[in-house]
C-alpha cells in the first residue's frame, strides 16, 4: 500500500470479502486525505441506467488536480472489484468493499481511497 | 466603454447527472468551481458589447452603407478582423520583446478576443563592429530580420516555441469597432505564466490599455489595411511599451494530424454523413491539415496494444516531432486496445514516458459494439465500420490531447459514447443523436484557452506540470540559426550507471556564426538539469572551470561544434537516483560583446531498478559517495573514498561496463611517483565498456601511447642486448 489513509487490517482484507453483490449506487464524498489519493474526486455519484452504471465526479476548487474520474464515465461491478472509466477514457479496475457505511477503493499501486455517503 | 457580458459561464461547473433522461442536478446546491479556477488558470475571456464613441446608429448600418458614408464623410469603417493577428509587443526600457498572436472571434455584433505572448530576444548584438574578431559577418547581416528569428507574417498563424512562452493575454475593451478615426482602444490583462511547477502557476500583471491607430502593414501580410501599432500603458497611465498587430489568417489556430494505422484499421478521416476533420473544427476557426501516413504498422504484440506501445509506436512513426515548429497530433488506429474498448488518449500519467504529454491518442477499429437496444442503427457492428461514431470517438480523444475534459452538457464531441448512446430514443436512435460539434463552452475554451493548456507538448493532461520553461532569464539572447542537440550514448541504462551525453552545436543558417569553441564541461559554458518523472528537479555545472573568457569561433554554415558530457552527481546530490524516466535539460551558454547568449536542448533516458541485492548495495554506495563525482571529473590515487566506490561499482558485472573507463583514466595517469599503467588500464577497458566520444577519443590515444612506449621499450630492450652482446665482443681475448 502506498501513502494515504491507513486501514486497520487492510492486509488480506480484501482477499477475504464474501463473494456477493456490492451496491455502490449513490452520492459520496471522499473522506481519505493521503496524497496518494489526492487525484480521486472529492464526490462521486453512481448511478445505474438501464443496464449500465454511470459516473458524475468532481473536486473541490482548492485541488490541484483534475479527478482522474469525471463525468460521463461508465462503471460495471465485477464481483469485488469494479471498473471504473477514467477522465482519459482509460477503463481502470479497483478492489471495492462497502463496510459500515463507508466505501472503500484500493487502485493498481495499492492505494486505499475512502467515501462515505453524501446525506 | 465596453461592458462585459454577463459572468462567464465557462467559470463554473454544476454537477449533474450524465445522462439526459435525468439531467436534474443530483448534487444539489454543489457548486463547484472548475479547473478554470484562476489560482490555476486565468479567465478566458467574455464577449464584449459593441463600444463606440460615435453614434450607436452608426452600428446599425451595412457594409455598404457604411462604405457610401465613409465617402461622403470623413467616418471610416476600421475593425478588426476576425481571425488571427500576429503581435508583437515591445516593452519600455527592454532589450527582448515579446512575439504571439492574438485571436479575435466576432459574435453577432460583440466581439471576443485573446492573446499569448512569447518571449523573443533576437539576436540583435551583431553584427559586431568588431571587424577583427568576426571579419565577415557584417555585410551578411543585409536582411538581419532573417536572423532574428521573427514570425512570417506571410506563413499564417505563427507557431512559437514552447520553451518561451509567457503571458496569455485577456481582453477586455475592444473601443470604437467603427470609428471615427483610424484609432481605437484595446484593453488587457496580462496572465504571466510562471511554469506549471510554480506556485502560483499564473500571475495576474494587471490591466492594460493599448491606444491603437490603423497602419499600412509592412510587406508580407496578407492584409495591408489590417495592421495596428500603437502605445501600452499600464493601469497608472504610464506608458510601459509598444504594441503591433497585423491580420495573418482567418483561422485562429493551427494544427496538424497524422494518422497511422494497422493494415486492417480504418483511417478515421470522416463520419460518413458528411463531416470531415476540417468541417468540425471550421466551427472554433482551426485550421487543420491531415496527414494519413503508415498504413500497415505491424503489431507489436498480437492484436491488442498497451499505451506504452502505442506510445513507442508513435515516436518511432511519426513523420515529425518538432512540436515548437508545428502543433501535430498523432493518431494510431489499431485492432484493440488493452486499456480501453474504443479510444483513449494515451500520452498521460505514466504512459508519457518521454515527458512531452498530449501528443497521441489511439482508436481500437476491431471492438465490436454491444448487441444492445442502446446502441441504435449500430448495435453489433464492428467499431471501424461504424463510421459515425468511430470518427466521433478520434475527435474526442484528439479533444482530450487539446487539453478538454468530458463535458456532459450536450452530445456533442467531448462527450462520452456512452451516455450518447444511453440518451438516444426510439425517435432518434444512436449514432443519429450524436452532435457533431464541440459543447458551446469546449468551443470558448478551443479558442481562448491559453496556448499552453492547448498546444500538444504542453502542460500535462489533468496534472501538474513537471518541465519549468527552461530559461526564464529574459535577459539572455538567443542565437538564431545555431541548434543545440543532446543524445544519450544509452538511453536505458543501469540504476547507478553515469549518463554520457554527446552535444552538438550545428549553424543551421546560411551565414557564419560566433560560437563557443569547445562544448566541454570544463569551458564552463555548458550546464543543466535533470528532471525526474515526479518533476523534482537536480542541477549540475562544471566541477572545475579552466577558462576565464570562452574563446568564441565563427562557425561555417552546416558546420557544428561537438562534445561529451559524463552525468553522474549535481548540486543536490545524485542525478540519477531512483529507476524512472528522466528528462535532461541542457544549456550552452557564453558571453559575447556585453550579450549574454543562451541555447538549450534536451533528452530522455530511462533507469532501470536494481537486478539484485549486490547490484542494489553497489548503486547506493555511488549514490552516498560525492567523491565519487571528484573521481569522475578530476581523477587520481589520492581520492581515494571515490576511487574505492569506482571499484565496487568495477566489480558489479552490470555497472562494471559503465565504471571500467573511469578506472582506467586513473590508472593511465602518472599520480606522484606511481608510474602510468597503460597496459592494465587497456586490459580494464574491455569489450562492453560504455563510451562516449571524448572517451573513446582517448582510449585510442591511451592505446597509441601504449603501442608508442611498447616499441620504445622493444627498441630499448634491443639496444641493451645489442650493447651487451658489443661488450662481450670488445672483451679482450686472454
Amino acid at each position: 500500500m502506498t501513502r494515504g489513509r491507513s486501514y486497520p487490517g487492510n492486509n488480506g482484507y480484501f482477499r477475504a470479502m464474501k463473494k456477493q453483490e456490492i451496491n455502490i449506487n449513490g452520492r459520496w464524498e471522499k473522506v481519505s486525505v493521503g496524497s496518494c489519493g489526492e487525484r480521486y474526486p472529492t464526490w462521486i455519484e453512481f448511478k445505474q441506467l438501464g443496464k449500465m452504471g454511470f459516473i458524475t465526479a468532481a473536486s473541490s476548487p482548492q485541488s490541484a488536480w483534475r479527478p482522474i474520474w469525471d463525468q460521463g464515465g461508465v462503471f460495471k461491478i465485477e464481483r469485488e472489484t469494479v471498473i471504473i472509466s477514467t477522465y482519459n477514457d482509460a477503463e481502470k479496475k479497483y478492489e471495492v468493499e462497502v463496510k459500515d457505511s463507508t466505501l472503500y477503493f484500493k487502485d493498481e499501486v495499492g492505494c486505499l481511497i475512502t467515501y462515505k455517503p453524501v446525506s | 466603454m465596453s461592458k462585459l457580458k454577463g459572468e462567464n459561464a465557462a467559470n463554473t461547473t454544476e454537477i449533474t447527472n450524465p445522462a439526459t433522461p435525468v439531467t436534474s442536478s443530483t448534487f444539489s446546491g454543489l457548486k463547484l468551481k472548475s479547473v478554470e479556477d484562476s489560482s490555476k488558470f486565468p479567465p478566458l475571456p467574455d464577449v464584449l458589447e459593441y463600444s463606440s464613441k460615435v453614434s450607436e446608429r452608426l452600428n446599425f448600418l451595412s457594409n455598404d452603407q457604411l462604405k457610401r458614408l465613409s465617402e461622403l464623410t470623413s467616418v471610416n469603417n476600421y475593425t478588426l478582423n476576425e481571425g488571427c493577428y500576429l503581435v508583437q509587443f515591445v516593452p519600455v526600457g527592454t532589450s527582448y520583446h515579446y512575439d504571439g498572436t492574438m485571436r479575435v472571434q466576432k459574435i453577432g455584433a460583440n466581439v471576443m478576443a485573446s492573446g499569448d505572448l512569447y518571449h523573443h530576444k533576437p539576436f540583435k548584438i551583431w553584427p559586431t563592429t568588431n571587424e577583427r574578431s568576426l571579419a565577415g559577418v557584417r555585410e551578411q547581416f543585409d536582411n538581419p530580420s532573417t536572423l532574428y528569428g521573427e514570425p512570417n507574417p506571410a506563413n499564417g498563424v505563427p507557431t512559437f516555441s514552447r520553451k518561451d512562452y509567457r503571458y496569455y493575454l485577456k481582453v477586455t475593451q475592444v473601443e470604437e469597432i467603427v470609428s471615427l478615426s483610424k484609432t481605437f482602444t484595446l484593453g488587457f490583462e496580462m496572465w504571466r505564466f510562471n511554469g506549471v511547477s510554480a506556485t502560483p502557476m499564473w500571475s495576474n500583471d494587471g490591466t492594460f490599455r493599448a491606444e491603437l491607430s490603423f497602419t499600412t502593414a509592412p510587406n508580407g501580410y496578407p492584409s495591408g489595411a489590417a495592421y495596428l501599432t500603437g502605445t501600452v500603458r499600464n493601469a497608472a497611465n504610464t506608458v510601459v511599451g509598444n504594441l503591433m498587430m497585423g491580420w495573418v489568417s482567418k483561422y485562429i489556430r493551427s494544427v496538424t494530424i497524422e494518422i497511422d494505422r494497422v493494415k486492417n484499421a480504418e483511417s478515421p478521416i470522416e463520419s460518413g454523413k458528411g463531416h470531415t476533420w476540417q468541417s468540425i473544427f471550421d466551427q472554433v476557426d482551426w485550421k487543420v491539415n491531415v496527414v494519413e501516413s503508415n498504413n500497415n504498422v505491424t503489431e507489436v504484440s498480437g492484436d491488442s496494444w498497451s499505451d506504452g506501445e502505442m506510445h513507442a509506436a508513435m515516436l518511432r512513426l511519426r513523420d515529425a516531432s518538432d512540436l515548437d515548429f508545428e502543433w501535430r497530433y498523432h493518431i494510431l488506429a489499431v485492432n484493440l486496445i488493452d486499456s480501453t474498448s474504443r479510444g483513449i488518449m494515451y500520452d498521460a500519467d505514466s504512459s508519457d514516458s518521454n515527458n512531452v504529454p498530449r501528443e497521441g491518442v489511439g482508436i481500437a477499429s476491431d471492438w465490436v459494439i454491444p448487441d444492445e437496444e442502446m446502441w441504435g442503427k449500430v448495435r453489433g457492428v464492428r467499431f471501424g465500420e461504424a463510421k459515425g461514431p468511430y470518427f466521433r470517438t478520434i475527435l474526442h480523444e484528439i479533444g482530450h490531447a487539446m487539453g478538454l475534459y468530458h463535458n456532459v452538457a450536450d452530445m456533442g464531441i467531448m462527450n462520452t459514447t456512452d451516455v450518447i448512446a444511453i440518451s438516444a430514443s426510439k425517435a432518434v436512435p444512436f449514432p443519429d443523436n450524436i452532435k457533431w460539434s464541440h459543447a458551446a463552452d469546449d468551443q470558448k475554451r478551443l479558442r481562448h484557452m491559453p496556448d499552453i493548456f492547448v498546444r500538444p507538448g504542453g502542460v500535462p493532461f489533468g496534472s501538474e506540470y513537471s518541465i519549468q520553461p527552461l530559461s526564464q532569464d529574459e535577459e539572455s539572447e538567443y542565437p538564431e540559426g545555431l541548434q543545440l542537440t543532446v543524445y544519450p550514448v544509452q538511453d536505458v541504462l543501469p540504476l547507478g550507471a553515469p549518463v554520457r551525453l554527446e552535444l552538438t552545436l550545428k549553424n543551421m543558417s546560411n551565414n557564419k556564426l560566433p560560437a563557443p569553441r569547445s562544448l566541454n564541461l570544463k569551458s564552463g559554458c555548458v550546464k543543466g538539469k535533470v528532471i525526474d518523472s515526479t518533476g523534482n528537479v537536480r542541477s549540475f555545472k562544471p566541477v572545475v572551470i579552466c577558462l576565464d573568457e570562452l574563446p568564441v569561433k565563427l562557425l561555417d554554415p552546416g558546420k557544428s561544434v561537438s562534445d561529451s558530457l559524463t552525468l553522474l552527481r549535481g548540486v543536490e546530490g545524485a542525478l540519477f537516483a531512483n529507476a524512472g524516466s528522466y528528462t535532461i535539460q541542457i544549456e550552452v551558454s557564453w558571453d559575447l560583446r556585453g550579450g549574454h547568449i543562451s541555447l538549450q536542448g534536451q533528452t530522455h533516458v530511462y533507469v532501470t531498478p536494481a537486478v539484485n541485492e549486490d547490484h542494489a548495495r553497489v548503486a547506493m554506495n555511488i549514490f552516498s559517495t560525492p567523491d565519487t563525482l571528484l573521481s569522475l571529473a578530476i581523477t587520481g590515487d589520492h581520492l581515494t573514498v571515490g576511487n574505492e566506490a569506482v571499484v565496487k561499482a568495477l566489480n558489479n558485472p552490470v555497472l562494471r561496463p559503465h565504471y571500467c573507463y573511469i578506472e582506467a583514466k586513473r590508472i593511465a595517469k602518472p599520480f606522484s611517483g606511481r608510474k602510468a599503467d597503460l597496459k592494465t588500464a587497456l586490459e580494464l577497458l574491455c569489450n562492453d565498456a560504455i563510451l562516449n566520444t571524448t572517451e573513446r577519443q582517448k582510449v585510442a590515444a591511451f592505446k597509441d601511447k601504449y603501442d608508442q612506449s611498447f616499441q620504445t621499450d622493444k627498441k630499448k630492450r634491443r639496444a641493451t642486448v645489442e650493447k651487451t652482446k658489443d661488450r662481450k665482443n670488445r672483451k679482450p681475448r686472454k
